[in-house]
């Protein structure tokens, strides 16, 4: 059994909001700096720089899970990650249809970079990805399930965005896996104020924007880096766990 | 002033539609609340409340059984999911709709004498 660090909500810089200098290899360089054997790739309603970071982290040993924080009718942040390429695409056309359409306003929001895993721009999204989709949470909840993937409710301690904040307590339907929380609170004190995620295992995540966030927020007591495994880790099995670290600000 | 005012007169002046809860239109109504957060429902609205907002999901029905508001009003024509009009019924709660947006409802609500609520 070996222990592996992670950081599991990280932007590119497909995300608007999110700094020029996400790039696949810059991300994966960065993650390898702060120790991190895992991380994930959530950007905003989209997946399309998922597949060059995960070519990136395959060139430096990273596993990197493609992942994409949808933004519920509720305004909720959910992250959605996949064991597999193609049920990744396919989630998200659908979230790309259900996206209302707006153009992005580069000058206000920021770019909407898709590149290669050299980090290389090849393109740019032109519909604007900080919406809300038509999807509510308890439909990407159930969706996920069909296509494999897991749910992990993103940030549930922030004043905005969060599960919590916005729907009062958790769904019973939504079924997530585990639940994030931000560096700004100790597992302690989100279980003492959120009484309705306390019974759910708890992963720390930098959300990171830039470079200088991405840091060593959980660690997963697993076999090896692998799907199966982390799926046994979030089931605290024979020993294994998964648990958010506590935060260094 | 408003220690009259029943569910059923808000369904009568606002000509909101009643989704779910219609035995109950009896219940007397307290105060108003506006607020789309439920978190901040949770904490804010209290007993008789007639609360409006533009939130479908069902878990609206389980926050005002907890703060006991006498009524939810869905504003600006969002339409219930089925699941929170089946919850609404069996927990005795009126779920009333409206095409008219928040902003309209609560001045309207207000103009019948009901008072937003303050503080718990």
């Amino acid at each position: 059994m070996r222990l592996f660090l992670a950081d599991l909500h990280i932007h590119t810089a497909l995300s608007p909001c999110a700094e020029n200098e996400m790039t696949p290899p810059a991300i994966v360089k960065a993650a390898k700096a702060k120790g991190l054997a895992i991380i994930g790739i959530c950007d905003h309603n989209s997946a399309e720089n998922v597949l060059s970071v995960i070519r990136a982290g395959a060139a430096e040993g990273v596993m990197v899970l493609g992942g994409i924080e949808v933004q519920t009718v509720e305004d909720v942040h959910v992250l959605t990650f996949f064991p597999r390429v193609d049920a990744l695409i396919s989630w998200q056309e659908e979230i790309h249809s259900a996206l209302p359409d707006i153009e992005n306003d580069e000058a206000r929001f920021g770019e909407q970079l898709v590149m290669d895993s050299h980090g290389k721009v090849t393109r740019k999204l032109c519909t604007l990805l900080l919406a809300s989709t038509s999807m509510s949470v308890d439909y990407v909840g159930k969706r996920v399930r069909e296509l494999e993937g897991l749910v992990i409710p993103a940030h549930v301690d922030r004043p905005s965005f969060s599960l919590i904040r916005n729907l009062g307590f958790v769904p019973d339907r939504l079924r997530p896996c585990c639940m994030e929380i931000s560096r700004n609170i100790s597992a302690e004190e989100a279980r003492d104020r959120f009484p309705s995620i306390a019974r759910f295992p708890f992963v720390r995540s930098s959300d990171a924007h830039r470079l200088s966030e991405i840091a060593a927020y959980t660690e997963i007591r697993m076999e090896d880096a692998r799907w199966d495994e982390l799926l046994l880790a979030l089931n605290f099995t024979g020993g294994r766990y998964i648990a958010p670290r506590d935060a260094t600000i | 002033m408003n220690h009259q005012v029943r569910v059923r007169d808000i369904v009568n002046e606002l000509e909101c539609e009643v989704a779910a809860g219609a035995g109950w239109l009896d219940n007397q109504v307290s105060f108003g609340y506006s607020s789309d957060l439920l978190s901040d429902v949770m904490a804010g609205a209290g007993q008789g409340d007639v609360w409006v907002t533009v939130q479908i999901h069902q878990n609206i029905v389980a926050v005002a059984s907890l703060t006991g508001v006498s009524a939810i009003i869905v504003a600006g024509g969002a339409n219930p999911a089925h699941e929170t009009v089946l919850k609404a019924d069996e927990e005795g709660i009126p779920l009333l709709t409206t095409a008219k947006p928040s902003f309209e409802v609560s001045g309207m609500l207000y103009l019948m004498g009901i008072r937003g609520r303050v503080k718990k």
